[in-house]
């Protein structure tokens, strides 16, 4: 890099490339490189990061489509922060393409400013990123617990779509399951490490999607599920916590909605780490101490 | 909590601290424009509500990866808008998945907001002039190039087949454009020193 204080021609019209995102991926690539070693352009760059920036603002501004703000605030809702003290963000970087790996980040890797032990250690390359990205869908209950949310929230509105009058319905439960979710993700005392495990349903019962969202370091799980049939007034639905030898523990009854989706938290006698799997059971009401009833769904993780 | 007069800073301070309400009074603040350059850049309305939403979780999930040394908080967040959804283009053009084409008329043909909300700030609507004024200053063929590369995405190469010049030309005007478009956006003060 030309250590005089004027900016390289060539040099600025990378820069502007990169910036701009037109770059050619293989010239990105060793531009970036460029851009590691190079600490005293740091605000020319950042100027030319802003015009990009302004050039957006030059579109005439629309409405969203109806619901957009719901339906963020609800993402929003089960979605962690991962990073909230400033020495420890590094900008975001989108992008598929090499061209713009680090392009929103241009500015802040502040890698002509005085690079910091931690960014020396870290340096903003894409395989930060992908590594970031990684832990983000491994973030722990909050990352399971959005998930399990879609994924509820999408049955729940196939439901809602396939029958009008159970729109109502299917609302309430998505914002009964978000209020349930929240109210998990708030408990100060919960680790992260929680995990969703699906349970398959049994033969005359494929109509039925289930999971139980659990901490095996812990006794809290919930389960959730949807498509169960309606039962008689004199029968219940009970969860089955497994044991790799003996009775399986009760993990308390519950019953369906009129949709037929159910969401039933539990807390386990040991923790959850003891058991090998989840059932739930049809039994007589109020609910039996050791299963008789035929098994709805079934679902095993690795044995203790 | 009202944030109507909060400062984008001091917003992005609060979200940091965990609180949803400042998100969304940047989200109400800034969700015009953000869905309006998606829209136009992708041409599809569900692919755009959901690069908006994406970027609006980033700002979420990472409020730290903006700071005040990266200038204003609306030109950090429209490159967000702008570079996902350069992402979606490539990945459409990877793909060939059929979609609606994006506007690919001049942005200066496109009418200023009609009906401003009351929520838009009005230095927000004259920096939206300053940017438009300086863009309408440079010279025709640099603000094409210019415009192919922002807004549809296209490389270099794409945009000399697409507009049968020769490489090094879109490359010059490319350069001369984005150096004009700074030295006529310094002196407003929409670039930091």
């Amino acid at each position: 890099m030309d250590n005089s204080n004027a900016v390289p021609e060539e040099w600025e019209a990378k820069l502007i490339d990169y910036t701009l995102g037109v770059m050619e991926p293989g010239d990105a690539a060793s531009f970036e490189a460029s851009l590691e070693e190079c600490r005293k352009h740091v605000q020319f760059a950042r100027q030319y990061s802003e015009v990009v920036g302004w050039l957006g603002a030059v579109v005439p501004p629309q409405e969203p489509p109806s619901g957009h703000k719901n339906r963020l605030m609800s993402r929003l809702a089960s979605t962690p922060q991962t990073e909230l003290t400033a020495s420890s963000m590094r900008a975001e970087t989108p992008a598929s393409q090499p061209t713009l790996r680090v392009l929103p980040s241009l500015p802040a890797q502040e890698p002509y400013a005085g690079a910091t032990a931690e960014r020396t250690a870290q340096p903003a390359t894409m395989t930060d990123i992908e590594a970031y990205r990684e832990k983000r869908t491994n973030t722990g209950l909050l990352a399971a617990l959005g998930a399990v949310a879609a994924a509820v929230i999408l049955l729940v509105g196939f439901w809602g779509w396939n029958a009008q009058n159970d729109k109502q319905r299917a609302e309430q439960q998505v914002a009964q399951l978000q209020s349930q979710l929240n109210t998990l993700a708030s408990r100060p005392n919960v680790p992260p490490g929680y995990k969703a495990l699906s349970l398959p349903p049994q033969p005359n019962y494929s109509g039925v999607n289930a999971l139980v969202l659990y901490n095996p370091g812990t006794t809290d799980a919930v389960f959730f599920a949807n498509g169960l049939p309606q039962l008689p007034a004199n029968q219940v639905y009970e969860l089955w916590l497994l044991k790799a030898q003996g009775n399986p523990d009760k993990g308390g009854v519950f019953t369906a909605d009129p949709t037929g989706s159910a969401t039933h938290p539990t807390t386990s006698p040991q923790t959850l780490a003891q058991y090998t799997g989840f059932a739930v059971t049809i039994e007589p009401s109020p609910g039996v101490d050791v299963a008789t009833g035929p098994a709805v769904v079934v679902g095993t993780y690795a044995t203790p | 909590m009202d944030h109507s007069l909060t400062a984008d800073d001091q917003l992005v301070a609060h979200v940091a601290e965990g609180d949803a309400s400042a998100l969304e009074a940047l989200y109400d603040r800034y969700v015009r424009q953000c869905f309006g350059l998606a829209l136009r850049m992708v041409g599809d309305p569900a692919l755009s509500e959901e690069v908006v939403q994406e970027v609006f979780l980033k700002v979420w999930t990472r409020p730290g990866s903006y700071s005040n040394t990266k200038g204003k908080f609306v030109s950090w967040l429209l490159s967000l808008i702008h570079h996902r959804c350069i992402d979606e283009l490539r990945r459409r053009s990877r793909t060939e998945v059929a979609l609606e084409d994006p506007d690919t008329g001049s942005v200066l043909d496109t009418a200023h907001d009609p009906d401003p909300e009351p929520a838009d700030q009005v230095w927000v609507m004259e920096q939206q002039r300053a940017v438009r004024a300086a863009l309408e200053k440079i010279p025709p063929n640099q603000r094409q190039v210019l415009e192919l590369a922002y807004y549809r995405g296209l490389s270099h190469s794409e945009i000399a087949a697409n507009l049968g010049q020769p490489l090094g030309t879109v490359k010059t005007r490319i350069r001369l454009g984005m150096q004009s478009l700074r030295q006529l956006l310094e002196p407003q003060g929409l670039l930091t020193d």
